[in-house]
Formats: structure tokens, sequence, C-alpha cells
């Protein structure tokens, strides 16, 4: 790479350097975005990494049901006998892919929808959109996402459509800020005067400013969006048993409070520590970019 | 130049506006779906008549917009929210009985959060980089990233099963000569009941500070970094260099300004707790809307639903537009900006 | 350089001050040793192009220069015979009673939140005397008045968004004199200001001063204003003093290579026509020259400018130039 005297790629190259660099002279980011990667690989290779990989779905064992941590299970067992670690990562597995899937649904259709409506402002369109996005926001999201999955049948794809319906949203109303104070700059109006199609001023001026807030947005909001996964398997209308999610395991776990405590506290726990790696990440990415309101 | 009650006239013309529309959107949609709500809730031994016979009366088998229409004029005339297949009555029953006990967790946390969150901001902000500021970052952080029903698990654990200061859940009965909310603390306060007021507050409490404990971190975050944008600014600087003493800076020179993001994020954080107050009402027996709601959900009751994210929508309106008040008082920019 | 010995009558003396701010990519070495003076009822001109550190100057002594990122990195700062860089309480009252300041922005200047009356009240509580809101409310109107204000029962209860930007300018300078402060720090009070209004807004800085002998320190480009409103004028070029002296001696006999220089770049009513300006730019306050800041662009320029600092070169009796080119042209002792 460092052949090619690119004079496009140079500066670009140079400005990565040094927003890494910002970002790693900060501790804390540095520690989310390695909770996050351990995260992942942990989900990916969940099946490898478990010690008891078969407990993920059924699986009957009363006579080691509810043990305590132990060297043999790390996190204790739980009614069924099902080794708590092992769903545990299996569930972060559940987790990531859900929160990856909600937002694969809700940022494209959100940013898309707030283009249109930022560039086409003060027209009618610009209205609708926006007025749209209100109806969608009138009610607490989990609520949102309580009722579309309701409709439909509880489970993984109608738990990630549902809290989607209540995301897409926040990016339209982040993209539509970010194209409108872009376009009032003077390098877009120049790029319009000189007649370039709308698709060039989109997708060269405006989205590569516009990737970095919306960037970090994706990356904060994966927690909230993990959180609220799994709110709504803690109450049932997520994802469904057996498959193994954080939240259902918490909800599971509360009838055996206080003796049998591990069986909510850790799925709990590992909730937290999953949304704080996001959320350091988020956090530093937001240093970063020096962007003010996300 | 607009006035402030030009303002919230067009403000909740606006808010009622949108409320009509999701509930139509919702209305639709339940009955679009596949699916027999009322042989669902009947069951299958009951015969077809009588299924017809409550399908008609319930106004299932008539045209779409004749049903909404009707729903619609229940509402507004009568509060008549139609009948909840679940509950076997009607839903504005339903709703009186439960919606204020959730109300009342709400508001309680609402206080918490405000009151605590900017309190602990400040502090944070003012004390920057001392270990009084470290430590309340530090900890708002983990609040931040930790879900309400995981700190009502930490807390029933803690304070209910081991410590027994406060009990498991559940909340005292209202007793219906004193009722006028519903909301059993504030009844009781206003009708001078000191021991079932205590023992309310004592219910409340864990399940409040559960619920607001992540908004309250969350709070202290916003309100300490609008303060540290605010005290760099120019007119800071001037009202020092000018003579305002110190202390008046401080409370009246920063905190203004800085309550704007800060309101903001207030509602927001209204917004969740609304959404948050369903697991809360769960893990503490909590006999509240959210727990009503997620039955109604969960049967698939088309009156109840519609009925329940109806009364969400509209409070979760009136909280903004109370926000929105807030914010236009303070900030003199918001009002006086004619169009958007 | 005065004397320190002189101070009876001095009000404020700065002397060898060095100011830095730390910055991503380092530290920017802007006030280097700058030694400044205000006598009791005098009225003092700070003149130099945009990013020379006037600005800097002027809020190290009002204090209200943020202090990280800056750093006060030597120098002595004595207002009325007081260590002005004291922490002590002492001194901070000092410093909010006698010291009053106009910043460069105004509508960065005005709280947005606040109304006018609001932000008057609060600098009018503050002062010693005791006042009933009858009393503060003449003062405020007075005080609108002196500024030229149209209307003022109507800007007091105004927002700063609600005014212009003149009227937001004059508003900060009426502040800032219900202090009754006995220096005053103006940073380029008329810039948005049209010719009518700043004539009035110098004068009244003018009765102030003259007649109440408060002290005026008055930065502008406008040299115009700077030669007749003021007694004494300071050059200042990228952090340092390059020139100073009496503002007749300086605008009749400029000896500063850049002085010259900026002075020939201004239109004169003679008519005589406008320099190109002075070649190359301000140096980088990162890496700023070893020697005479000025050195690279200085027409001027000798082997010596770049090694060394000049010293403070006196040609007149209150007329001294740091300059290696003018080393020959002392009168009297240095």
């Amino acid at each position: 790479m460092r052949h090619k005297r690119d004079n496009r790629s140079r500066p670009r190259w140079e400005k990565f350097k040094r927003q890494w660099h910002k970002f790693a002279s900060n501790r804390l980011s540095l520690l989310g975005m390695g909770v996050v990667v351990l995260l992942i690989v942990l989900a990916i290779f969940a099946g490898k990494i478990a010690p008891y990989p078969d407990h993920a779905g059924l699986y009957l064992d009363f006579q080691n049901a509810n043990q305590p941590p132990s060297w043999k299970h790390f996190a204790g067992t739980d009614g069924c006998g099902r080794d708590i670690f092992s769903r545990m990562l299996f569930g972060l597995r559940v987790s990531l892919e859900i929160g990856l899937l909600v937002l694969a649904i809700s940022v494209p259709i959100g940013v898309l929808l707030g283009l249109v409506a930022g560039y086409r402002r003060n027209t009618w369109l610009d209205t609708a959109i926006m007025r749209f996005t209100d109806l969608f926001m009138a009610v607490p999201p989990l609520v949102l996402a309580l009722v579309v999955v309701a409709m439909f049948t509880p489970g993984f794809f109608f738990a990630a459509i549902g809290i989607a319906v209540a995301w897409w949203p926040w990016y339209t109303r982040l993209t539509y800020s970010l194209v409108t104070s872009l376009s009032n700059e003077m390098y877009v109006r120049y790029t319009e005067l000189t007649g370039a199609p709308l698709r060039h001023i989109i997708l060269k001026e405006i989205l590569p400013n516009a990737v970095s807030p919306i960037f970090t947005k994706m990356s904060l909001d994966m927690g909230m969006i993990i959180i609220i996964a799994s709110s709504m398997s803690f109450v049932g209308l997520g994802v469904q048993p057996p498959a193994p999610s954080l939240g259902s395991m918490v909800s599971d776990g509360i009838k055996y409070l206080p003796e049998f405590w591990w069986i909510s506290v850790f799925p709990a726990l590992f909730i937290v520590l999953i949304v704080l790696g996001f959320n350091l990440l988020g956090d530093g990415l937001r240093d970063v970019f020096a962007i003010e309101e996300i | 130049m607009q006035s402030m009650p030009v303002f919230i006239l067009k403000r909740l013309l606006y808010g009622v506006l949108v409320l009509l529309m999701l509930s139509f959107v919702i209305f639709s949609f339940i009955r679009i779906i596949p699916g027999d709500p009322v042989r669902m809730s009947l069951g299958p031994t009951v015969s077809e008549e009588v299924v017809q016979k409550i399908r008609h009366e319930l106004y299932f088998d008539r045209p779409l917009v004749v049903q909404y229409v009707h729903w619609l004029g229940g509402v507004i005339l009568h509060g008549d929210f139609g009948q909840s297949l679940f509950t076997k009555r009607a839903v504005s029953a339903d709703i009186a009985e439960f919606l204020p006990r959730t109300i009342e967790l709400a508001l309680f946390s609402a206080i918490l959060i405000l009151v605590f969150g900017i309190l602990l901001g400040t502090i944070s902000a003012l004390f920057r980089d001392s270990w009084l500021d470290n430590s309340v970052r530090l900890l708002s952080y983990l609040g931040v990233v930790t879900p309400s029903y995981a700190f009502a698990i930490f807390f029933l654990l803690g304070f209910a099963y081991y410590w027994k200061v406060f009990p498991l859940g559940g909340m005292p009965t209202l007793p219906p000569e004193i009722r006028t909310t519903g909301m059993v603390a504030f009844d009781a306060l206003i009708h001078g009941r000191f021991a079932l007021l205590g023992n309310a507050l004592v219910h409340l409490f864990l399940p409040a500070v559960s619920l607001s404990l992540g908004s309250i971190a969350y709070q202290a975050r916003i309100h300490r970094s609008a303060m540290i944008d605010n005290i760099g600014k120019d007119y800071i600087a001037f009202a020092y260099v000018v003579g305002v003493p110190r202390r008046i800076v401080i409370l009246k020179h920063l905190m203004k300004p800085s309550f704007i993001p800060s309101l903001t994020i207030f509602g927001l954080q209204v917004a969740a707790l609304l959404g948050n107050a369903f697991l809360i009402e769960v893990m503490f027996r909590y006999p509240g809307f959210s727990q009503y709601s997620l039955r109604v959900i969960m049967a698939k009751d088309p009156y109840g639903i519609v009925a329940v994210t109806l009364v969400f929508g509209i409070v979760f309106a009136i909280s903004n537009i109370l926000i929105d008040l807030g914010i236009a008082r303070l900030d003199p920019r918001v009002r006086l900006r004619t169009t958007e | 350089m005065r004397d320190l010995e002189k101070t009876q009558d001095t009000l404020l003396t700065v002397h060898d001050l060095s100011v830095s701010y730390r910055v991503y990519e380092g530290i920017l070495a802007v006030l280097q040793n700058v030694d400044f003076a205000v006598d009791g009822g005098q009225r003092v001109g700070l003149v130099g192009e945009a990013g020379c550190g006037k600005t800097t100057l002027l809020k190290t002594v009002a204090r209200i220069l943020a202090i990280p990122p800056a750093k006060i990195e030597e120098g002595k700062i004595r207002f009325k015979g007081r260590d002005l860089l004291d922490q002590s309480k002492v001194v901070h009252r000092l410093v909010r009673r006698d010291i009053s300041m106009v910043l460069q922005d105004p509508t960065a200047s005005l709280n947005p939140t606040l109304t006018i009356r609001s932000f008057m009240s609060d600098v009018l509580k503050a002062t010693p005397q005791r006042r009933s809101r009858k009393e503060r409310q003449q003062q405020m109107l007075k005080a609108l008045e002196q500024v030229s204000m149209p209307s003022p029962e109507r800007v007091l209860d105004s927002y700063p968004v609600q005014l212009s930007g003149g009227m937001r300018q004059r508003v900060c300078i009426a502040i800032s004199l219900l202090k009754d402060a006995d220096l005053i720090l103006a940073d380029e009070p008329t810039t948005s200001l049209d010719v009518t209004i700043e004539k009035q807004i110098l004068e009244l800085l003018n009765t102030l001063t003259v007649e109440n002998r408060k002290s005026m320190v008055l930065v502008s480009h406008a040299l115009g204003a700077v030669r007749t409103m003021t007694d004494r004028t300071y050059v200042m070029y990228a952090g340092n003093i390059t020139e100073e002296g009496r503002t007749a001696d300086i605008f009749r006999a400029p000896s500063h290579p850049y002085t010259v220089g900026l002075f020939e770049a201004t239109p004169k009513l003679s008519g005589e026509g406008v320099s190109d300006g002075i070649a190359g730019e301000l140096p980088s306050y990162l890496d700023p020259p070893a020697g005479c800041r000025f050195a690279p662009r200085c027409p001027e320029r000798m082997p010596i400018c770049d090694e060394q600092r000049p010293g403070a070169i006196r040609i007149d009796e209150d007329h001294t130039v740091y300059c290696w080119a003018r080393a020959n042209e002392t009168k009297g002792d240095q």
C-alpha cells in the first residue's frame, strides 16, 4: 500500500491513523474494543468453547439440577441440570445475532428515509416522513416491540422485527439532522452549483461525513438493543425456549431466588458485561469523532 | 413570536393527531392478523353460536372502518375503551384500577431521577477530576450498562432476602373510601393516613430505585457533560469578569443553560421508565398497568391492546409536552422561533 | 522596559509574562516574556494582527484564562501593588471589583437563557453599594443610555437572541461599565458597530477614563481609534511586544519594521496609497523561531535576528523598540 502514491487515498489513511491514535489513547475505549472483540470470538466459537454444548437446547438431568458454581460448572447448573456457563455463551451468540439483525433492518431503512427527507427538505415528502417517524416514536420502544411481537408469533425473528420497528425512527432523525446541517455547508452548495447529479452529492459529499455519527450510534445502540431483547425474553415474548437467551435465563432463575441465586445472577452480570463493552466502544468512537448529540 | 398558550395548543393538537393515527394503525393490524381472539378467549368447548353472538356484541363482525369509528366514538364520548376479552370486563375499568399504580411508580422514579441525577451530575462537574467526580463517573457508567431487572435482582437479594429491610413485592391495597386518584401513597397522603403512606412508600422504594438507578446514572452523566461544556463558554467568563459572584455564576448562569440538554434527556428517560416498568412490575409482583398490558398483549386481546397502546401514547405525549414546556421556559431561542 | 521601581502610580504591571497552551499536537508557546504596564487614569492601546496573543494577555490579567489547557510559564503581574497570580480570596475580590473586561465576541458573551435585566441585576447586586430595586432599575437604564441604546426598557426585558449584533455589543460594554472598575480591558469593543455608534462608544470610554481617572486597555486593529484614544501604545507580534511608547511618538515615527509595515498597509486620508501588506504569515507557535519571531518576514533581517531575541532598545524618552536593527539608535542609557 505504501508504494502507491495515490493522492486520494493518502490523506484518508493519515486521517484514519490519527483517529486510531486518538481512540487508542483512551484506555477505556481500548478496553471496550477488547471486550467486544472477545465477545464476538466467544459467540462465533461458542460451540467449541462451551464445555457442555448440548446443554444449549433441551436437556434434562435432574440429578445435576441447581448445582452451585464449581470447577465442573463455572456458573452452576439450572433447574434442568443444564450448565449455565455453556448456555450463557450460546445466549451471547443469540443476543449478538439479534442486535445485528435489528441494526441490519433498521439502519438502512432509517438512514434511507432520513436521507430522502433531509435532502428533499420542506417538501411534502419531508413532512410526511418525519410525521411517520413521530408515529412510531409515540410509544416507548419496548411497548411497541412487544405489541408487534404479539401480533405475530413470539420468537427470535419477530422479536428482532419488533425492535427494528421501534428503532428505525431514531436513525431517520439522526440522518435527517445530519443531512440538514451538512447540506447547509458551503462545499455541498458548491457541488450543487456545478450541476452534479443528486446521487453524486449524496454519495460523495453527504454520506462520508454522516458515516461516523451513524456508526457511533450503532455501537452505542447494540447495548440498548441487547437490553431490550433480553427484556423481551425476560417476559417471555422474545427468544423462545429451549433456545438459550440471556433474558429468559434471568427470568427463569427468579423463582429460585435466593437459594440458587447463580441461575439469575450470572446471566444478568454477563448482560452487564456485554453492554459495558459496547458502551465503552461507542463512547470511545464518539470521543474520536467529536460528536455532540447522540 | 409565539406565546406559550399557542405553543401548548399546537403541541397538544399535534399529539392528538399522532395518537389517533397510531390507534388506527394498531386497531387495524390486530384485526388483520390471523387467529380468532374471541374463540381463543372463550375456549374450544363453547358453541359456535355463542362465539358468534359475542363477536357481534363486540363489533368484530363489522367492516374495519365501522369498528374503528364505533370504538373511537366510545372512547371520546363515554371513555369506553371496549371490552377486554382477557379480564372479561370493560377495559376502562381495568385502566382505572391499574394505571394509577404505575403512574405512581413512574412518578416516584422520575422524581428520583431528576433530583439525584442532577445533583450527582452537578457535584461531578464542579469537582471535576477529583476522587468524587471519578467515583460518580464510574458508578454512573456501571449504572448505565445494567438493565433495571438486574438491579431488581440484586436489590431483592440484598435488601429483601438477606437483610430483610424491604418487602419482597406487592403493594398495600387502597381502601375504597379514600380512593381519589387511585395512587396509594398519594391518596394516603392527602387523606392523612400516614401509616398507610409509610407502608406504601416502603413497598414502592425498591421497585422505584431499581427502575430509576440506570436512568439516574445516565442523567448524571448528561448533566455533568452539559455543565462541563458550558463552564468553558465565554458567557461564563464574562459573568465572572464583570463581577458576578461565583456562587451565582454556578447556580444560575451555569445551571440554566445546562438544564436544556439535561431536560431533553430527562424526557427520553421518562419514556424508558414507562417501558421498563414492565419488568420491574413483574419482578416485584407490583399490580400495575404494565403487568396488565403484558397479559393483554400476550393474550392478543384486541380492545385491550389498542387501549394499552393508546394509554402509553397519551402518558408519553403528556410528559413530553410538559418537558418541552420546561425547556421552552429555559431556552428563549426555542420559544421565539416561529417556524421549525 | 519600565523600571519596576517606578511603580508608584502604576496600576498594572506585567513583567516577563510567558503563557502557553497545551493542544493535541503539542505546546503552543504564545506569549513570550511580555512586559506591559498601565498607569492610573491612563489609556493604553494594544495593537497587533489576529492571533498575536492580545486576547491571551488580557484574559490572563482578568484572570479568566482557562488554566488547563493554558499555562502561565513564568512572569509576574502586579495590580494595585498586589500579586495578581495569587489565588487568595483578597486578591480574588480585588480583581472582581476593580478589573472589568469587554470580550471580543458579544454574542458568545451573553448567556442565552438570561434576560439582560437578569444579568445586569446580578452584576449590580454584587457591587458594594446597596441599592433598592428602583435604584437598580435606574442604574441599568442609565448604563444602556450611556451606550446609546434605543428603547432601553425593551432591551432590559429581552433575551440576547432578540437583539442585533451591534446591540449585543453595546449591552456588553454597558454591563462591563456597571461595575465601576478601575481598569477596563476592552478587546475590540467596536468591531461590529457602525461608525457613528463607534465614535460615541469611544468617546464614552474616553470620558470615563479621563474624567473618572479610570484606566483602559484598548485592543483594536482600527489604528485610527487607537491613535486618537490612547496615551501609550504597545505593538504586539506573535506573542512578543515589538514596540511600545507614547502613542503620538509611535504613530509619528514608527520604528520596528513590523510597525512600519503595519502602518503602511493602512489606508490614509492623505491618499498616499496602501502597500501590499507584509509578506509571509505568523510563525507557528508550536515551533517558534529561536530568535526574533518577526525575523522570517522582516525586510531588515540580520543573522543575529535568527539566533537571539532582541532586547529593549530605547530610542526616545518614552519609546522603546525590540529590534536588533535599531541597536545603534539608542538615545541615552538602556
